[in-house]
């Protein structure tokens, strides 16, 4: 790391000190992307922050708001013969109820593939006879790769790929925190990626519905450090904004190829999410001529998990709605952590949870000073 | 506890850790092997013995191939007591359907490692397996035991480190795990990283010439991160510090992790080797190591402490504080 950003940091640091005593009160700014949380914690970005800025952790993890009945039906296709689940890596060590993971599944005989891009699912579904489901998880971010999947798939007339959408929108996750009353965030900074892909102008319309500063940081300290600058500025003059400090890859229009790609293939419907509950048109379902990708009818009537049995005790829900802190979890540490996770807040990469223990928190839990 | 292995368990972290000590309860267990260093030291013979199985998927890689994998993996785990390495043995398996050609260029690449470091492969063993599915991949495994002669009156080990005592890093990390990881995970999209796939034992000999040095691991399964928490909780009553700007991460490894949300930190490497080195001798020590080819990157990177027993603490460039803590499970690349 070049030594002239260590001073672009500590002027940072010193500038949001300042933009702190100035507000004079205390303020929670919400990182919604659970690369930000990640990087937040491998920077050691809290312990750089003034008493008074309390930084935490939104929705933004894709595996941690996939809903337990999604899941449970991401394990059911893995019990299905003749049959490959493709999937991200990330959701496969997720817990369904009745606690196997796509990764027991796995190693109990099913044929479940770790793929890095819907690339590689299309050439093995190519070159093999069986059924192929691709389980097509994440934001806008990843949506436009299933998206091309399913154009392929049409296009080369394959009878044997399916495609199992629970892919998320951000926004309609967004308008759910600003309209909880007793969430009480005073800024967000912004997701990189999805803000690539939409651009800025999907969000403009959350300034309408209540006003709070929003500004997209890239996924290092020093962005992250001037999107709370900006944040802040914005609170003490008591003018919310919405910007980006993410020049480099973030633009007013976003990605009009990928969008196009999201507009042909998906329409947006309702969908589940871990600790909202159903949102409205929150998630993203193949329309048209792509439906007949669609994996769940593979299920027929076989019987699923338990849905929607929350598993005793664990507090992901809340936590994705920053309203409750890892550490404040019972389980947290003691019956859920990493190598034994009861919820996915702890077993995604980029969960909460995850990040809260793997990283600890400079202090406190580890008795380490800063 | 599933009722079946996990992939998991193998992946060098705490799953690997909990199966080890599971299966030394069998019965296995005794001083020699407890003592958890990269190879062992059998005391009345003054020799240092390891083994160690390679299954790198696909086995060639940008920077080398299996076979000179499991010759130079086998050569640092050695080095790493002090051993000078005398004979080897190896175990071969490979599945049915792997082509010849590729069978026979990983033999040269083995034999030619050893070769150059005077080993003599004394025994071995070959056996095909039946395929087991009706993908294209075929497998090979090779499994090497190796057998060394410590130099010095006693074998390196992290039991004799003090407090004080600088902890000194060959070159940046990575490489292996990025080159591996590029190639499984990166598709058609990405320049593979290069591994650093490469015999340290003349690096050592160098070092343990300048003295000073009381303890080596060569960071592979885990990385540097999961080598410095285990010295964290085998050194008696101390901690490690180590300072994030003194660790060097090369560009590519840098993009290859960020694009998977991987941590450099836990990615293998086959070619760097830690050492403890008593803080009077480092600066010669560093002299010395930057002349071998190995060693030119040689850096300090942090100390053992007094404080944070038994935790290995990483300081950030931004002055941050971070904890290292094994790795829970097998890395995976996030989703985005």
């Amino acid at each position: 790391m070049a030594t002239d950003s260590k001073g672009f940091v500590e002027r940072l640091v010193s500038r949001v000190g300042e933009l702190a005593r100035s507000l004079g009160r205390r303020v929670k700014v919400m990182e919604v992307c659970g690369t930000h949380t990640v990087a937040a914690f491998r920077g050691g970005l809290r312990g750089l922050l003034p008493d008074g800025v309390e930084l935490i952790s939104g929705p933004g993890c894709p595996v941690c708001v996939t809903a337990q009945e999604e899941v449970d039906l991401s394990i059911a296709f893995s019990r299905l013969g003749d049959l490959v689940v493709c999937t991200y890596g990330d959701m496969l060590k997720v817990p369904g109820s009745g606690g196997i993971s796509l990764a027991l599944a796995r190693a109990r005989g099913a044929d479940v593939r770790v793929v890095g891009s819907t690339e590689e699912v299309l050439r093995m579904a190519l070159r093999e006879g069986k059924r192929f489901v691709f389980l097509g998880v994440g934001f806008e971010t990843t949506a436009p790769a299933t998206a091309w999947l399913a154009k392929e798939a049409l296009k080369l007339g394959l009878s044997n790929l399916f495609i199992c959408s629970l892919h998320k929108r951000v926004v309609p996750a967004l308008e759910a925190l600003l309209a909880d009353p007793d969430l009480a965030i005073d800024g967000f900074i912004l997701p990189g990626h999805v803000s690539v892909v939409l651009g800025l102008k999907a969000y403009r319309r959350l300034m309408e519905i209540k006003p709070v500063p929003m500004c997209v940081a890239g996924f290092d300290v020093p962005q992250m450090l001037s999107a709370i600058a900006v944040i802040l500025r914005d609170l003490v003059r008591g003018s919310p904004s919405l910007s980006s400090v993410y020049r480099r890859a973030v633009g007013e229009e976003g990605n009009g190829l990928a969008q196009a790609l999201l507009e042909e293939v998906f329409e947006p419907c309702d969908a589940p999410w871990r600790g909202f509950g159903r949102l409205p048109l929150s998630g993203l379902c193949l329309k048209g001529p792509y439906e007949r990708l669609r994996a769940e009818p593979l299920l027929g009537d076989a019987v699923l998990g338990a849905g929607e049995e929350p598993m005793e005790g664990c507090l992901c829900g809340e936590v994705l709605k920053g309203k409750v802190r890892p550490t404040d979890c019972p389980l947290f540490g003691r019956a859920c952590h990493p190598s034994s996770p009861v919820g996915p807040c702890m077993v995604s990469s980029e969960g909460s949870c995850a990040a809260h223990y793997r990283f600890g928190d400079g202090m406190g839990r580890w008795g380490v000073r800063a | 506890m599933e009722d079946v292995i996990t992939l998991a368990e193998g992946s060098g972290g705490l799953l690997t850790h909990r199966l080890v000590e599971a299966l030394l309860r069998s019965g296995l267990s005794n001083p020699i092997l407890e003592e958890g260093e990269d190879a062992a030291y059998l005391k009345e013979l003054g020799i240092a013995l390891t083994v160690d199985s390679f299954t790198v998927s696909p086995p060639f890689f940008p920077g080398g191939d299996i076979g000179k994998l499991a010759a130079c993996g086998t050569i640092n785990d050695l080095a790493c007591r002090g051993a000078r390495p005398l004979y080897f043995a190896y175990a071969l398996l490979v599945e049915e359907g792997f082509p010849r050609e590729q069978l026979m260029s990983i033999a040269g690449s083995f034999s030619k490692v050893c070769s150059e470091h005077g080993i003599l492969v004394a025994a071995g063993d070959t056996k095909v397996l039946p395929s087991k599915g009706t993908g294209e991949v075929r497998d090979v495994f090779v499994s090497v035991c190796g057998l060394g002669k410590v130099e010095g009156a006693k074998p390196l080990g992290v039991r004799a480190v003090e407090e004080g005592d600088l902890i000194v890093l060959t070159g940046d990390v990575g490489r292996h795990g990025a080159a591996v990881g590029a190639l499984r995970f990166g598709g058609s999209l990405l320049n593979a990283p290069e591994s650093d796939c490469a015999p340290l034992w003349r690096l050592m000999e160098r070092a343990m010439e300048v003295g000073g040095v009381r303890a080596a691991r060569d960071c592979t399964r885990g990385g540097l991160a999961t080598v410095l928490c285990e010295w964290a909780l085998r050194a008696r009553g101390l901690g490690v510090e180590v300072w994030e700007e003194r660790i060097a991460v090369s560009d590519e490894v840098q993009a290859f992790c960020d694009a998977m949300g991987f941590d450099p930190l836990y990615m293998a490497c086959e070619g760097r080797m830690v050492l403890a080195v008593e803080p009077r001798k480092a600066e010669e020590l560093l002299s010395a190591v930057r002349e071998d080819p190995e060693g030119m990157g040689a850096t300090v990177i942090g100390r053992f402490v007094a404080e944070h027993p038994r935790r290995a603490v990483l300081r950030t460039s931004y002055g941050g504080v971070r904890v290292l803590d094994m790795l829970p499970y097998e890395m995976l690349p996030r989703i985005c």
